[in-house]
């Protein structure tokens, strides 16, 4: 989160307590505090060192005040420091289009295989739309129902047709199984690949207005709000820099980790990542040099 | 057969949790088809589609979950539905967490002033703040052990050097092994007491040592780490020293041992001078250093830690000093091993999770076959930094380290994994457990290409270690392992597998895959003539 929000967050209400991280409302959005092995995130606090909230005491209910410097939990007697916090840039700069589309279609093929074989190895990865992208598995009714919305959401990319974007990738919002559903992982996932390429694609998430958290869950309109100004999680980072960097080697690594993520959240954005990645480097457009995304 | 719902408003369940209750649901007795979702519109409309969908959902909003089941049977139904209540309200809240009663100090005055008596602080903050807290524990007359890891080596001299004038010991920073007085700090094994003291550099050599020391029937009295950068030159072995000291003066230490990569020429004198005026005999293990310089001074060198652990064992019993053998015996087992590779497959891959072990592993390459050869095989230290940014260390999450196993089964030059096990405080609950599902895939992977592979491993610990040691080893035999007794031999073997090898077919059947070249898979059968000049 841009530090100097954070210093106007003030009163905050923790929403949702898991092992690893907790979520609160603030003023200025969803605010995540996490531990060291979640990774950096958009809108998060990355502790330095391994945390446990849920044997820490922390409850639904409870009131954080965060102000300059400092994430207070007065309930529990539980200060965290932010002033040796090192600041930590959520967007994802655009790649070199050329590198990345030559990259990209030499190795898309044994993407897929190891994205695969990723889900195939994570029980329950296949719950979403995880399953779409691993043959002989049977997707469950979300995955269904979104297939062919993600079909549409693929060739309205690849054909530059503004208008179909905006319709396919309105459709998927909030739809799925999860705290954060399928759709709206995807859509992230989409736009993570969208960014990476320096596209333009500004109806992606056009969806994304006051209107957002009456049609899917808070968190994942959070996650759907930082990813419409170009905000991803250091997992996406990473993610896009393996698949589109120079030597590929970290590829293995990197989808699993995504794939780790939650029940199916992982999955599901990695499966819209791929689905960006193919849909925008067949565009015609991207056999041209494109400019730096905003 | 009826739809029963239910909706829990506000509900922030992470979605394994959600998957968990579902799964749950499914299985329990008259429940035909369950869905737990958030009550989006889009997801609302997926309910309708699966026919889930219920009047009492209506009303719900996307921040609420649906909890809608079919069934034939209302009790069945209305037992899921409580069923699934009840886990709601479980964990998550900080309701269900076990009440503990006890007192969280907060700072080091709190904590020494609570304890009363105190006399170790084990610290595990971040770099940037580790100095300050060091600090306040030296000047509290309370020893250190430095987890921390980033703190700048300026600060590192001015702790020890506190810490020496204090008579302190400040271990670290970055020390992630030691045992004081019988009491496990870090990543240690549980190992049997006895009179010989350990003082190291290095945290998987410390427990490789301490291990094989146990395995032989004899016991360690302490094991001081010093922290990876003791032994540079700037710091110039303050704690080595410092611990050397403690150590002779401790009755219950009649060997010390030391562990360490080869320090810099300043410094090894200094140490091995210090250690060659005591009185108590000191075996030292300089990984990859001269052993002519420590028997000047009238200390027994140590080639590896197996060594240094056999000859401080020997020591302890006043027996003869056993002489070091740099051969293995080809066995059997070997020879067998041997005979299964198909041309092309030379290399051995270490894929290591303790640094100090990956050292050895390559000193040992090189010892017997040669710094030429030894070339050709690779040995990596999984837990470098390069590997480990934003993930957690292979001891503690083995997901790295099997993937890599698999990756390198798909290289068709690979022969032989190479692999540590290491057990313990702090490990992996079950290491061999994990591993034998990717070694299996590994041998799949390669059987579809008409090769086999021979996986080589040492576990480091001891049946005292909650894991196991003997267990560990049976799990990694069943899975077709070939077990050392220590890394040391495990590399030993990995080596004398290739020595007995058929001699490498004509030069265009080897080669590694050329990477980087675009449209797939590109075998490294590069019967396609010259490889250079593709990239």
């Amino acid at each position: 989160m841009i530090r100097a929000r954070l210093d106007d967050a003030g009163r905050c209400s923790v929403v949702g307590v898991y092992r690893a991280a907790l979520n609160a409302r603030s003023s200025i959005g969803l605010l995540t505090l996490a531990d060291a092995a979640v990774g950096p995130l958009p809108n998060g606090i990355m502790l330095a060192e391994p945390f446990d909230f849920l044997a820490a005491g922390f409850r639904s209910g409870d009131v954080l005040w965060v102000t300059r410097g400092v994430v207070e939990a007065p309930r529990l007697g539980v200060l965290f420091d932010l002033d040796a916090a090192a600041a930590w840039s959520p967007r994802i700069e655009a790649r070199s289009v050329e590198l990345s589309v030559r990259r990209w279609g030499g190795r898309s093929g044994s993407v897929r295989a190891a994205a695969a074989a990723a889900i195939s190895r994570r029980s329950g990865a296949q719950t979403g739309l995880g399953a779409l992208l691993v043959s002989g598995s049977t997707p469950g009714a979300a995955a269904r129902i979104a297939a062919p919305r993600l079909e549409r959401l693929a060739a309205a990319l690849r054909n530059g047709d503004p208008a179909s974007v905006e319709e396919a990738a309105g459709s998927l919002i909030g739809l799925g199984p999860g705290l954060t559903p399928s759709g709206d992982d995807a859509l992230v996932g989409v736009a993570a690949a969208a960014a990476a390429l320096g596209s333009r694609e500004t109806r992606l998430l056009a969806g994304v207005g006051p209107a957002l958290e009456a049609r899917t869950t808070l968190v994942a309109a959070a996650y759907l709000r930082h990813a419409a100004r170009g905000e991803f999680s250091g997992d996406l980072h990473d993610l896009l820099a393996a698949l589109l960097g120079e030597d590929g080697r970290s590829v293995g690594s990197a989808i699993d980790r995504v794939v780790g993520r939650g029940a199916t959240s992982g999955a599901d954005t990695l499966f819209g990542v791929l689905l960006g990645l193919d849909a925008l480097t067949a565009q015609p457009a991207m056999a041209r040099p494109v400019g730096v995304a905003a | 057969m009826t739809v029963h719902a239910r909706v829990f408003r506000n509900s922030y369940r992470d979605s394994v949790e959600l998957m968990r209750i579902a799964a749950e649901l499914e299985g329990m007795a008259g429940v035909t088809r369950a869905g737990l979702v958030m009550a989006t519109k889009a997801n609302c409309e997926v309910l309708t589609e699966a026919g889930l969908f219920v009047d009492a959902v209506a009303g719900a909003g996307p921040n609420d979950l649906v909890v809608a089941l079919a069934s034939d049977d209302p009790d069945a139904a209305m037992a899921a539905l409580d069923r699934a209540a009840a886990r709601l309200a479980g964990a998550g809240d900080g309701a269900g967490a076990a009440a503990t009663t006890r007192t969280q100090w907060r700072t080091i005055a709190e904590g020494a002033a609570g304890l009363g008596g105190a006399d170790l602080a084990l610290i595990s903050t971040p770099g940037g703040y580790a100095t300050a807290e060091a600090l306040k524990a030296l000047k509290r007359g309370i020893n250190v052990f430095l987890f921390s890891d980033n703190v700048p080596i300026e600060d590192e001299i001015e702790l020890k050097t506190l810490a020496v004038e204090r008579g302190l010991l400040l271990m670290g920073p970055d020390c992630g092994t030691a045992i004081l007085d019988g009491v496990p700090l870090g990543f240690a094994n549980a190992v049997r007491r006895g009179d010989i003291g350990l003082i190291g550099a290095s945290g998987t050599g410390l427990q490789q040592v301490s291990s094989l020391i146990d395995r032989a029937g004899a016991g360690v009295s302490q094991t001081v780490g010093v922290g990876g950068r003791d032994l540079d030159a700037r710091v110039g072995g303050l704690m080595m020293l410092a611990a050397l000291r403690r150590l002779e003066a401790d009755p219950g230490t009649r060997v010390i041992v030391l562990v360490s990569k080869p320090p810099a020429d300043e410094v090894a004198r200094r140490v091995l001078g210090a250690a060659g005026a005591i009185a108590t005999p000191v075996v030292v293990n300089f990984l990859g250093g001269e052993p002519e310089s420590v028997r000047q001074h009238g200390l027994v060198p140590a080639a590896t830690f197996e060594a240094a652990a056999a000859a401080a064992v020997a020591l302890s019993r006043g027996e003869q000093l056993p002489t070091p053998s740099s051969t293995v015996a080809r066995s059997d087992a070997t020879t067998a091993a041997a005979a299964l590779l198909k041309p092309g497959q030379s290399r051995i891959r270490g894929l290591y999770a303790g640094g100090s072990l990956a050292g050895e592993a390559k000193l040992v390459l090189k010892a017997t076959l040669g710094a030429a050869a030894a070339r050709d095989h690779e040995v990596i230290d999984l837990g470098d930094d390069e590997y480990t940014v934003g993930r957690p260390h292979p001891m503690i999450d083995p997901r790295l380290r099997n993937e890599r196993i698999v990756e390198v089964a798909g290289d068709p030059s690979t022969a032989i994994v190479l692999l540590d096990v290491v057990i313990g405080y702090g490990a992996h609950p079950d290491p061999a457990g994990a591993l034998v599902p990717a070694i299996e895939e590994a041998r799949l992977v390669a059987s579809r290409a008409g090769r086999s592979l021979t996986f080589v491993a040492s576990v480091c610990g001891t049946d005292a270690d909650s894991q196991g040691r003997t267990a560990q080893e049976a799990r990694l035999a069943s899975a077709g392992v070939l077990l050392a007794p220590s890394n040391a031999q495990a590399a030993a073997i990995a080596a004398a597998i290739i020595q007995a090898a058929p001699a490498p077919g004509r030069s265009a059947d080897t080669g590694r895959p050329v990477a980087g070249r675009s449209g797939g898979a590109l075998r490294a059968g590069a019967s396609h003539g010259p490889i250079g000049g593709v990239m």
